[in-house]
């Protein structure tokens, strides 16, 4: 079985055909990307995006690090920042690092934990489509690998002025990166609408 | 040999891929994704210009976010306010290379590769230069990737005013050159995300030679 489609980056009209295991399908015009074998892709991406989940509370709430100098010590979990940067009246930055770093991310868990539980389901095709819609256009949003990047900058540099304690908050941070990474990759809009098509037509 | 969908008569859903026939009369106002309900157009609409709109306010906006200071590290009542570039040099100068990098590549070289990307591929397009066009859309991926990496220094700032927060002996605080490099950060991911990489493609039918020693 093949389909046609247009290279979204080139608009190059394409026949693409099944994939088997470990093929990747590329514009032979521009290179672009335009499908990977994905099997079983709503059972992964559902198993990956409930960890996740789980891991969030944890991970804001707990705290990530803690600074100790001359017997002194704070603590940082990733709410306390941003409220931090409020109360200086940088409500701008205040705005986008809590925008990125915490509901972005939630907000792509609970889409795509939503949108795998309602295709397992067969159920609810408006939801999932007006799910769809939303998680494409959040998903460059949610910043989580890059905050991971921000906390080991920020160890680093510290680590010369004084003593820092990783918290449980920093374990589960790196659990729920770790399984939004898994999820994002497992998970392909253009599949997923696919499958949404086989539901509709039973 | 090759056609696009725009030559085919037919239009694909940006969002989910779907491909639509193109009526005679042209696509009808406000026509939608039947699959997903996404407005459908052949190219982003006034793509060019929104891209020039967005690309340079954050011209505008890098001006401010490289003079005034991003951060403050305090100790003892005494510190000097840090811009992203006097960061860098501090870095450097306390010995921590690897993360002198990182904060470099992420907070300097990836939004002037960013700009100076984006106005290339808008001069090409609109100058019709002669540009290999897989190369072309290679750096769009690229800038289009890299983007949200910039917000690495934001990430970073925020962290470090409540780690060390010891009232008069040691504190962090920011400026407002951080805001500006938000304002950076953004405008650039929307340039990049209002420009349509399908037009660097458009000028393969309007060129007399073609780039085909890439193939």
């Amino acid at each position: 079985m093949s389909h046609t489609l247009a290279c979204h980056e080139c608009d190059q009209l394409l026949q693409l055909q099944n994939l088997s295991k470990g093929e990747q399908a590329c514009c032979p015009r521009c290179g672009a990307s335009l499908m990977k074998y994905r099997p079983a892709m709503v059972d992964k991406v559902f198993a990956y995006s409930l960890a996740g989940l789980i891991f969030y509370v944890p991970a804001n709430y707990l705290p990530v690090m803690t600074f100790e100098m001359l017997g002194l010590a704070s603590t940082n979990t990733m709410l306390q920042g941003v409220i931090q940067l409020y109360h200086s009246g940088y409500l701008w930055m205040a705005f986008l690092v809590v925008l990125c770093s915490v509901v972005m991310p939630l907000v792509n868990l609970f889409l795509l934990f939503t949108i795998s539980v309602l295709l397992k389901m067969k159920a609810c095709v408006s939801v999932i489509r007006r799910f769809l819609v939303w998680q494409h256009h959040i998903e460059e949003w949610a910043m989580l690998e890059v905050y991971m990047l921000g906390i080991l900058v920020a160890y680093i540099k510290m680590s010369g002025m004084g003593n820092i304690v990783i918290g449980l908050g920093m374990y589960c941070f790196v659990g729920m990166l770790l399984a939004t990474i898994l999820a994002s990759i497992r998970f392909d809009t253009e599949l997923a609408f696919e499958k949404l098509d086989e539901i509709k037509s039973l | 040999m090759s056609i696009t969908a725009k030559q085919a008569g037919l239009v694909s859903c940006h969002l989910c891929q779907k491909l639509h026939e193109i009526p005679k009369q042209g696509l009808p106002e406000g026509a939608a994704c039947s699959r997903c309900g996404s407005s459908l157009a052949s190219r982003i609409p006034q793509s060019l210009r929104k891209t020039w709109i967005y690309l340079l306010a954050s011209i505008v906006v890098f001006i401010p976010a490289n003079i005034y200071p991003v951060m403050t590290v305090i100790t003892f009542g005494q510190g000097k306010p840090d811009t992203i570039i006097s960061g860098v040099i501090t870095l450097i100068q306390m010995g921590m290379y690897p993360i002198a990098a990182v904060v470099f590549v992420a907070s300097i070289l990836v939004p002037v590769f960013k700009l100076v990307g984006l106005l290339i591929l808008l001069l090409a397009i609109q100058k019709r230069w002669r540009i290999n066009k897989r190369q072309a859309t290679v750096m769009y991926r690229y800038i289009h990737f890299i983007g949200r990496w910039s917000m690495l220094d934001l990430f970073m700032i925020s962290i470090l005013v409540t780690l060390v927060s010891m009232g008069g002996i040691a504190s962090i605080t920011t400026g407002f050159g951080a805001t500006a490099f938000a304002g950076v950060v953004v405008l650039t991911m929307m340039a990049a995300s209002t420009f349509d990489p399908r037009l660097i493609w458009d000028l393969v039918g309007q060129d007399v030679e073609q780039n085909s020693e890439d193939q």
